[in-house]
């Protein structure tokens, strides 16, 4: 997820809906710090403010295949311009 | 065994398809997800006056990589201020490595944290008093030190 407007008011939900294996997680992070485990079953809601841009969120699925279901409510989003 | 649910509904109606999510978890244990966490730091309630960064999570009494939550919420009512979260030693502004976000009066925010560095917040504004309320649901803490 690439955040294009910097230093907004977003919030980012994201559940890992992984039933297979209890010991299956995603670690999630911003750019490439990770910052923690999301295991299966577990959700997450934080606010996230994009803040420049390298400050991308990141996951990784660890441990096998992970189902993962995410939402992000953006206050401020800049579409791609068009190729002319 | 401790048990400790947490849970989250998400209503919204710019759409369509209106967003509606209800989930609950019970958070476990890293090593036997079928063990529930039986730690925490306790809640605790901080109040900023200055726009100084300030660490509430400290990495090192934590054990690494295992499947701690971190609760936040800014308790006070003003929408117009906030608290910058970030995952970093001992910064937290707009373009720290690495700010999460601003967390403004009302919300909280619930995440999985590894551990592995401090959780640093800054207050945005020094005209208001803001009210921080934080508490680690945690998989392993570390022996006090000092």
């Amino acid at each position: 997820m690439v955040g294009s407007a910097h230093d907004i008011a977003s919030y980012l939900y994201v559940c890992n809906n992984t039933t297979e294996d209890a010991t299956y997680y995603i670690d999630w992070g911003i750019h490439e710090t990770m910052i923690g485990r999301l295991y299966a079953g577990d959700w997450m809601l934080i606010p996230w403010n994009a803040s420049d841009d390298d400050a991308e969120i990141e996951i990784q699925a660890q441990g096998g295949t992970n189902i993962i279901e995410y939402c992000l409510f953006n206050s401020d989003a800049i579409l791609p311009t068009a190729a002319a | 065994m401790a048990t400790i649910n947490a849970s989250v509904t998400i209503n919204s109606d710019i759409a369509s398809y209106p967003v509606t999510i209800s989930k609950t978890m019970t958070m476990t244990k890293s090593a036997n997800p079928s063990v529930g966490l039986e730690e925490t730091t306790g809640l605790r309630t901080k109040r900023f006056t200055d726009t100084t960064a300030a660490v509430i999570v400290e990495a090192d009494e934590l054990t690494d990589d295992t499947a701690h939550k971190v609760y936040i919420r800014n308790a006070s009512t003003s929408r117009s201020n906030f608290f910058y979260v970030a995952y970093n030693a001992s910064a937290a502004a707009a373009g720290t490595a690495e700010t999460i976000g601003k967390l403004y009066g009302g919300d909280w925010m619930l995440m999985p944290y590894n551990g592995s560095t401090n959780i640093t917040v800054a207050s945005s504004t020094t005209t208001e008093a803001q009210i921080l309320e934080y508490m680690v649901f945690a998989d392993g803490i570390e022996a006090a030190k000092g």
